[in-house]
């Protein structure tokens, strides 16, 4: 079912060397445990939160700006988990 | 949880599993069938059933092949109206990955889509992206 209200959030990537495989991994990880359909969009471009070939294909580098949004039940909860995730840097420098 | 079984062969799958770790973490549910040099299909299909049987929990498993045609193929063939598996040839990284990710959320029906996809998506020329994004720039906005 789909609910009226989308919830998004723009985030600044702060990790170094950027969206690459095994940060991508985990953000795709992380929108996997919500039943929500999550989508990220890059300078108008949008893919699967849920996907990381789609993460992967947005080529985020350090200093970009996404927008994570989120559509369902535990759209609130997902984007508050992934706008963390990215503020964390990913456990990275 | 769906299981997931690569087989392939020599030690393919080995790989394949060790570069997945990198990225996404230990897997559970997930097992190799290798085929090793002078291995018949007989032993093959036994190792294969074995390891369907041990992975099955009632939702099925996904087993990924390396090469269409190949022994480990023509086994799967085999056993496809026997056991609850979808058997997809081309396993590459990001079908592995992919499946790894998502196959908590998906039937076993679906999962086979998500791999048709993802090991197609994954495959890409780098030199024609390049050349799309220089003859972009030239044209200008």
């Amino acid at each position: 079912m789909k609910h009226l209200s989308e919830i998004k959030q723009t985030v600044r990537l702060l990790n170094k060397v950027g969206l690459h495989a095994r940060p991508a991994a985990m953000f795709v990880q992380t929108a996997n445990t919500f039943k929500s359909e999550i989508m990220v969009e890059k300078q108008g471009k949008e893919v699967d939160a849920k996907s990381i070939l789609g993460i992967l294909s947005l080529a985020v580098e350090c200093n970009d700006e996404v927008t994570i949004k989120a559509n369902g039940e535990d759209a609130e909860n997902a984007i508050r988990k992934l706008v963390d995730l990215v503020n964390s840097k990913f456990g990275e420098e | 949880m769906i299981g997931i079984i690569i087989a392939a062969h020599g030690e393919m799958s080995k790989g394949l599993i060790e570069t997945s770790k990198l990225i996404v973490g230990h897997a559970e549910n997930m097992a190799t069938v290798d085929l090793l040099e002078g291995e018949g299909p007989e032993s093959l299909r036994d190792k294969l059933k074995k390891a369907v049987e041990s992975l099955d929990a009632g939702e099925g498993v996904i087993v990924l092949l390396d090469l269409y045609g190949g022994t480990p193929s023509n086994v799967s063939t085999l056993l496809v109206r026997e056991l609850n598996i979808e058997v997809v040839s081309g396993v590459n990284l990001p079908m592995l990955l992919e499946i790894i990710v998502k196959r908590a959320s998906k039937n076993l029906k679906e999962l086979r889509q998500v791999a048709l996809y993802a090991g197609r998506e994954g495959i890409k020329s780098i030199n024609e992206i390049v050349e799309k994004i220089e003859s972009e720039i030239k044209e200008g906005p």
